[in-house]
């Protein structure tokens, strides 16, 4: 009788233990580039968990230091399931990355442009769903082309390098510093001289690959190439009208920016993600995009066109996650990419432009409502190429060399020599 | 066999010593001995597919133009630190001691640099050194002053050496004015006696009684300086044009942004080689010249 008595009650045991377990949701963690907006993140993970209570989600919120610190969770055997990350990083860091292309991939007819981004060339497998899109060009101040050149002045007639310098001269003529260069090593190297080099403008995917890879083989001789010459003509002219002329390295991204918003120049040759900073300045005139041509040809679209390309992606880690973690991480990050409180999440606490159908929030950010405008008219050039595809230090080595281009301290043909030599030493 | 108060004796000694030595092992001689492992191979930051490429990395090293370029910024910038921020911390130490009032006031506000952290000071001064300075430079017509230190290679080496100095003899200060406290007010009361000047007992008295806080305040500062990061990413960020870039953030960007971890290693090695010995030389010569009381 005893001893029946103990076997029901280890049997009851054994069952009671059994359905905790199953009761008890998978634990996964969530990483995020985005810094500034960890409270809203939390809100924004509490509304996932609430309408999915299996799955419980902790949030790693990055600090200064982004791919440090997301190396050091994997250091420490904890890396996060859920990763938002630049995608050049996802590829980098693919063999640890889950692969959407899993047969479940209906979320791919959300997606206008991007999801191609995060894959590497011959493979299928794709290791991210973007989270948003960029949009890179001549920013302008509205209220100041409006007084100098008239309220119908429609900047998507500066469709020329000339006709962009005769936009300039007119500032100029009316006491307006028509430009800023923003002189970080970062903004030179990555945003204007890596983003303009390695884009649609040098044709499709496979030729801006063969221009890359020809210059690790050096095949590709800078100095050679009319696109390149064109990229740097076009910086001289940014050079010859920047407000810095006098002391182009004396300037701060918050300064620029400033400048720029309060009406004291024109135009700056940035990203639509810097509303985040432009929207904190206690005065600010209406933002938007215009063209940045790069010839004459007034024919030629790609001279009517800004730069684009989805900057980063949520991707899963199959390396120190569970399956059943790696299930519940996919989950969460087509929610976090495709749901309603998602894509609200992006426009309203970061103001980006989403590369998805079915956008229904209003955007805050002047500058993203054009990149929208260029998005769906068809005239943004792809720059994901070197987005992807560039060597990772690109902008720290070459950053520097364009530093002392724009003051003069190298010429062009060094510029290029240099280019190719760290291309070579890879 | 060990007696009973022998036994208890061990267990004190073992209860105190084995925490120390394992937040010790694992914190440094672990990590130590790890980066030496990691510079000998090539290595991605997350997997355990490490490539052994022997000596590689360190080759790469002697034939890096940058990387030495780069020290021997490293070191310009340490001599020039290490002199100017401790001529300046036993100036501050000397005035702290004297008579002074609200001298305490004095000690507490000059000390406040070393409270903001590096990152922070380094954009504070970036603003002044930006907008600040040349706002004065071009209000004054002084024409060096209107444009930005920042901006020329020189001078934003002098630039950083000047901000390092700042926010590190604060910290020295606090080190000599425990020196110049400890001196005995009858020597200096014996020299003022047989008639010499304040310079002659600053030098001839005080300086010497105070030759363990120099031994002391050279070794920290040539550390630091060394290993100057911070500062050096948030005020100058490197540039212009490289040409400030100090070896530890060099090493970091070889690591982090390069995601060259066996390279960066390997350097963190050939300077940690390097400081130690210097390092060590330094204190051992300095140390031998300290009056012993």
């Amino acid at each position: 009788m005893f001893k029946k008595l103990i076997s029901l009650l280890i049997a009851l045991a054994l069952m009671l233990s059994l359905a905790v377990a199953v009761a008890e949701p998978v634990t996964i963690s969530f990483y995020s580039t985005q810094a500034g907006v960890d409270e809203a993140t939390v809100a924004l993970l509490g509304k996932f968990m609430e309408e999915h209570p299996d799955i419980k989600v902790e949030y790693y919120p990055c600090g200064d230091d982004q791919l440090a610190a997301w190396l050091a969770l994997y250091s420490a055997g904890t890396a996060p399931t859920v990763s938002m990350l630049d995608v050049g990083q996802i590829l980098n860091y693919s063999d640890y990355m889950y692969n959407f292309n899993d047969g479940n991939t209906e979320w791919m007819s959300d997606v206008i442009t991007g999801w191609n981004y995060v894959q590497k060339e011959g493979s299928d497998a794709i290791y991210g769903i973007p989270s948003s899109y960029q949009g890179f060009s001549l920013m302008y101040n509205k209220r100041l082309v409006a007084e100098v050149l008239g309220a119908d002045f429609d900047v998507n007639t500066v469709n020329t390098k000339d006709k962009l310098i005769e936009f300039f001269d007119k500032f100029e003529a009316a006491g307006i510093p028509a430009t800023v260069v923003f002189s970080a090593d970062w903004a030179l190297g990555a945003h204007y001289l890596g983003c303009q080099l390695f884009s649609e403008w040098l044709g499709d995917k496979d030729t801006q690959r063969a221009v890359l890879k020809g210059l690790y083989t050096g095949e590709t001789k800078l100095m050679e190439l009319e696109h390149f010459h064109n990229v740097m003509d076009m910086f001289d002219v940014l050079k010859k009208y920047n407000i810095n002329k006098a002391d182009p390295l004396a300037d701060t991204q918050e300064g620029d920016l400033e400048m720029l918003a309060t009406g004291k120049t024109a135009t700056m040759f940035q990203g639509d993600w810097n509303w985040l900073q432009i929207q904190t300045f206690a005065e600010r005139d209406d933002l938007g995009f215009m063209p940045f041509p790069l010839t004459n040809d007034e024919a030629n679209p790609l001279n009517g066109t800004i730069r684009g390309s989805c900057p980063k992606g949520y991707c899963v880690d199959i390396y120190q996650n569970t399956p059943e973690q790696q299930a519940a991480g996919v989950e969460l990050a087509k929610w976090l990419a495709l749901s309603d409180a998602g894509k609200e999440f992006m426009i309203t606490q970061l103001g980006s432009t989403l590369p998805f159908t079915n956008v229904t929030t209003p955007n805050g950010n002047p500058l993203a409502v054009s990149t929208q405008e260029y998005l769906e008219a068809d005239k943004v050039l792809d720059i994901s190429t070197y987005i992807c595809e560039s060597p990772t230090d690109f902008w720290l080595i070459v950053g520097p060399y364009m530093q002392a281009y724009l003051v003069d301290q190298m010429d062009r043909e060094t510029l290029a020599a240099e280019i190719e030599a760290y291309f070579q030493d890879l | 066999m060990l007696s009973a108060q022998k036994r208890d004796t061990w267990k004190l000694i073992l209860l105190f010593f084995l925490p120390a030595v394992f937040i010790w092992l694992t914190t440094l001689v672990i990590p130590f001995f790890y980066g030496i492992w990691i510079s000998f191979v090539k290595w991605d930051g997350i997997g355990n597919n490490y490539t052994f490429v022997g000596i590689a990395n360190y080759t790469k090293i002697f034939r890096s133009a940058k990387f030495w370029a780069s020290l021997n910024r490293t070191a310009v910038y340490t001599v020039a630190t290490v002199i100017l921020s401790n001529i300046l911390g036993i100036a501050l130490g000397l005035l702290l001691t004297s008579p002074l009032k609200g001298r305490n006031v004095f000690r507490t506000a000059i000390f406040v640099p070393n409270v903001i952290g590096g990152v922070a000071m380094g954009y504070i001064w970036k603003y002044i050194f930006h907008y600040g300075l040349t706002a004065v430079g071009k209000s004054t017509g002084i024409p060096w002053l209107a444009t930005s230190m920042l901006s020329d290679p020189t001078k934003a080496m002098a630039a950083l050496v000047i901000v390092s100095s700042w926010q590190l003899s604060a910290y020295l200060m606090i080190i000599y004015v425990a020196g110049f406290t400890n001196v005995p007010q009858e020597l200096v009361e014996a020299a003022d006696v047989d008639g010499a000047n304040a310079w002659q007992v600053f030098w001839n008295v005080r300086l010497p009684m105070i030759r363990s806080s120099i031994t002391i305040c050279l070794f920290l500062a040539i550390i630091r300086s060394f290993m100057v990061f911070e500062v050096n990413m948030a005020l100058t960020d490197g540039g212009p044009f490289n040409s400030t870039e100090m070896i530890a953030y060099r090493i970091y960007n070889t690591a982090f942004v390069s995601l060259k971890f066996g390279d960066a290693q390997a350097q963190a090695v050939v300077l940690f080689v390097i400081v130690a010995l210097i390092s060590v030389l330094q204190a051992y010569f300095t140390s031998r010249k300290e009056v012993q009381m």
